[in-house]
């Protein structure tokens, strides 16, 4: 059920009404309505066709509202306010399918305050024979509000880059689009509509609204001469305010991928994959440090990783001294950030966890997540504390200011000029004979730390193919590293359940050593136990994983396999 | 998607006034509601101003899928709720199941591609027991009976649970009070008898002139009468079969 709003903020009202008047539009008693739409960070509920919105009305209604692509709009009325500059906690709702519908959308991510429109409403239903047929909403004195919490999010990255030459315009503008605001278009600000008139339309009656749209039009055209107003257009009030001031309903969608030419100067290449990373780094920071949802950490520190990786590759090619301070900086952007992560893991993978115990085992652990969660929140503290240093804020700022200078104004090492295609295929290729050598190497009795270490290479090769390997052929990169994913996912699962088992043992230790020397802390009865049968469960786990191995490994290292690897370089050095 | 039924055999007791002050209330907690009016008095429809006459052949066209429900969806006067209109052609509901094959499984079948849609539908059944009956049960999860504390309406509510335990997957039967008239001791004396047993919910819907009303306002009570002890009744009333059904 669409809807078209039109922009009549250039007429005066009395135009208005009496266009509205003459297509038999009487419109109720003026209320005021403020309405607040939520999406997460990366627009999930846009993504599946939802649109959230709380609404509060001038008697003090408080409802939150999904509007759907089928169905009727799906209203809950509520006692409390809802937050328009905080996120809103779905588990707070109570049971029932607008709560299910949303936590399905979402997942794990919050729900943000996007933007927020209060107008005064007047609206009217038109009806035959007392039967509704078209809804028309008047919205006067519209004011915008984009709520505290998500410029911040959203705008928070991109340090002032001391200069911006050297990027494209689409580059410019897609980080327009991604941030929500434009600080290069701040003298041409985009004036608001400030009255709108909205015309709904009801199941089966789409044409009823199409017909009273189109008299409408001409009616607001009769009352004045001017080209106003404008429109209409497919929408509502608040996705046209959102428009208007820029904030982009449609959300943060990663990084927009360079666009590399196999032939470029390699230094060229880098740089680009490395700006792109640095996006997403910017993007996810202040989220990051106010600990909105865990996935901004973990969005940025995949784009740590894959910033230290690419790091790592640029010998020869990236200037020697920007080399060894980024990949300083960098270690230390992990270090600040790995132990947050860590534990948010640990904790959002609990019920998994303890789903290998019976209830009761289960709940004599609950003391072990309750450490672990004020762990975690310490850990997150560390994590706002690090990234909102100055010292950071520096890092960040030398960092973009280097990717951010011109081409010609930067000088690499000694094989910064040869053909990207041909230095990220050499390196490819290298990061391929560490994977097959160390792996053909792993027998039984290989120790543990080995297997560890084949992980970080096929990260390493992964790193490249992600970043470069389209350059060879979309198709082939993908089906390399969809091989290497299988493998990887086997090494990931040995690793976790080593992890997670010495964390276990490590937490348990300091519960029993604490309730020792505290005569306040204690230890359920029975928690050493369920957490030493958790944990022994976890070995088995671990050795599943183990024994699975051989085979991945085997699937991993098979000609037609390696052939699509060996191919792919030869398509982007050539 | 869950389907909630009123029925009863006896005529006159309250379904209709149920079925969409029940279906208003459901709107209010994030629930999108299509209401299937199945009576071809269309007294929901009317209460709901929701009238429209089906396309082609009407319930034919329905019942074999010559037509799709979704098409025949109308708004009505509460946002959020809409409406399958009753039509004349619903006289004739069990010939054009029998004629389909299957009937007993019909109604649900043509319900399932209404699941993305909506979380409820709430199906006003005409009085009676009847092929068309027995096939909305079949597709029912929650089966609501208003009774009105009379021997006579006892005596029937025993038939429709006859009715409900001899097909094979039937609905849960629930019943709730209707039109209780607090001045007559006989009703008070059977309602407080009907109220022990296990499958009476505790709301009662008492007999008020706000319901009554709903047929010149042609709206449910919480429109025009929010306050009034009949829309606190079905508010109730909505807690306890929602609690039931998620
Ligand atoms: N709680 C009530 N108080 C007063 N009047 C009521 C109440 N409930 C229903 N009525 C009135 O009783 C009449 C029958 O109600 P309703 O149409 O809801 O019953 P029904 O069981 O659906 O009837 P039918 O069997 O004809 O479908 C209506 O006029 C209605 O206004
Ligand atoms: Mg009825």
């Amino acid at each position: 059920m669409t809807s078209v709003v039109f922009d009549v903020s250039g007429l005066p009202a009395t135009a208005v009404e009496a266009a509205l008047g003459a297509v038999g539009v009487t419109l109720g008693a003026p209320a005021t309505l403020r309405r607040t739409r939520y999406d997460t960070f990366d627009a999930r509920l846009r993504q599946r066709g939802l649109q959230l919105e709380a609404r509060a009305s001038a008697d003090e209604a408080h409802a939150l509202r999904v509007a759907g692509t089928d169905g009727p709009p799906a209203q809950l009325f509520v006692a409390m306010a809802l937050p328009t500059d905080a996120h809103l906690r779905l588990q707070g709702l109570p049971r029932g399918p607008l709560r299910s519908r949303l936590l399905a959308a979402a997942g794990d991510r919050a729900l943000l305050p996007q933007i927020t429109v209060t107008a005064t409403r007047r609206s009217a239903t038109l009806e035959q024979d007392g039967v509704p047929r078209v809804v028309v909403h008047l919205d006067t004195d519209l004011q915008v509000d984009t709520p505290g919490a998500v410029p911040r999010v959203l705008t928070s990255g991109v340090p002032t880059a001391p200069q911006r030459r050297g990027r494209t315009a689409e580059r410019a503008a897609e980080r327009t689009a991604v941030t929500g605001t434009d600080t290069d278009a701040a003298p041409n600000t985009p004036t608001v509509a400030h009255t709108t008139i909205e015309v709904a339309a009801l199941p089966g009656r789409a044409e009823e609204a199409d017909a009273l749209q189109r008299r409408l039009l001409a009616a607001l055209h009769e009352t004045t001469d001017s080209r106003d107003p404008h429109g209409p257009r497919t929408g509502d009030a608040l996705s046209l305010a959102s428009e208007q001031v820029g904030v982009d309903l449609r959300g943060w969608r990663g990084p927009v991928r360079p666009d590399l030419d196999r032939r470029a100067p390699a230094l060229v290449g880098f740089r680009a994959v490395l700006r792109s990373f640095a996006d997403a780094l910017d993007a996810n920071w202040q989220g990051a440090i106010d600990h909105v949802d865990d996935e901004f950490l973990h969005d940025l520190r995949i784009a740590v990783r894959q910033t230290r990786s690419l790091l790592a590759q640029g010998r020869r090619v990236l200037p020697k001294d920007v080399r060894r301070e980024q990949r300083e900086a960098f270690r230390w952007l992990g270090t600040v950030t790995s132990p947050a992560r860590d534990l948010d893991v640990y904790v959002a993978g609990w019920a998994d966890l303890t789903s290998l115990l019976d209830r009761e085992d289960a709940q004599a652990l609950e003391p072990v997540l309750a450490h672990l969660a004020g762990h975690r929140a310490e850990t997150h503290s560390e994590v706002a504390r690090s990234l909102g240093a100055p010292h950071a804020d520096r890092l960040r700022a030398t960092w973009r200011g280097w990717l951010e200078l011109p081409d010609d104004e930067v000088s690499g090492g000694k094989d910064a000029d040869d053909p990207l295609g041909e230095v990220i295929g050499a390196r490819i290729l290298a990061a391929q004979q560490q994977v097959l050598e160390r792996g053909r190497s792993i027998t039984a009795d290989t120790p543990a730390t080995e297997l560890h270490e084949l992980r970080k290479d096929g990260k390493r090769l992964r790193y490249l193919l992600e970043g470069f390997g389209h350059l060879g052929g979309g198709k082939r990169s993908k089906a390399t590293i969809r091989h290497l994913k299988q493998l990887q996912d086997n090494l990931g699962a040995f690793q976790d359940a080593e992890v997670q088992a010495d964390r276990l043992r490590t937490a348990l230790h300091e519960l029993a050593e604490a309730a020792e020397s505290h005569a306040d802390a204690s230890l359920p009865a029975g928690a050493l136990q369920a957490g030493e049968r958790l944990a022994t469960a976890l070995d088995r786990r671990r050795e599943e994983a183990r024994a699975g191995f051989d085979a991945r490994f085997a699937a991993y290292d098979r000609k037609p396999a390696r052939r699509t690897l060996t191919a792919l370089v030869e398509r982007m050095s050539r | 998607m869950k389907v909630v039924a009123t029925a009863s055999i006896k005529g006159g007791v309250g379904k209709t006034a149920t079925a969409v002050n029940l279906a208003a209330e459901a709107t209010r907690s994030g629930i999108r509601v299509l209401l299937w009016d199945l009576d071809p008095q269309g007294s929901a429809t009317y209460l709901l101003r929701a009238e429209h006459r089906l396309a082609g052949g009407g319930a034919r066209d329905l019942v074999s899928g010559e037509s799709e429900l979704l098409g025949e969806v109308r708004a009505t006067s509460v946002e959020g709720l809409h409406v399958l209109p009753s039509d004349t052609s619903l006289r004739y509901l069990d010939r054009h199941l029998d004629a389909a094959g299957k009937p007993r499984r019909r109604l649900g079948k043509l319900l399932a591609p209404l699941a993305p849609a909506y979380d409820l539908v709430v199906l006003d059944c005409p009085p009676g027991a009847s092929l068309g009956i027995e096939s909305a049960l079949r597709a029912t999860h929650l089966l609501l009976v208003p009774v009105v504390p009379t021997t006579l309406a006892m005596l029937t509510l025993s038939q429709l649970e006859e009715l409900v335990a001899a097909s094979r997957q039937g609905p849960q039967l629930l019943v709730h009070i209707s039109m209780l008239d607090r001045r007559k001791a006989l009703q008070r004396e059977t309602a407080t008898e009907l109220a022990t047993r296990p499958d009476v919910l505790d709301t009662v819907v008492p007999n008020t002139t706000a319901v009554e009303r709903m047929g010149p306002e042609r709206a449910p009570v919480r429109a025009f009468a929010p306050r009034s002890p009949a829309t606190l009744a079905y508010e109730q009333l909505w807690a306890e079969v929602a609690e039931r059904l998620w």
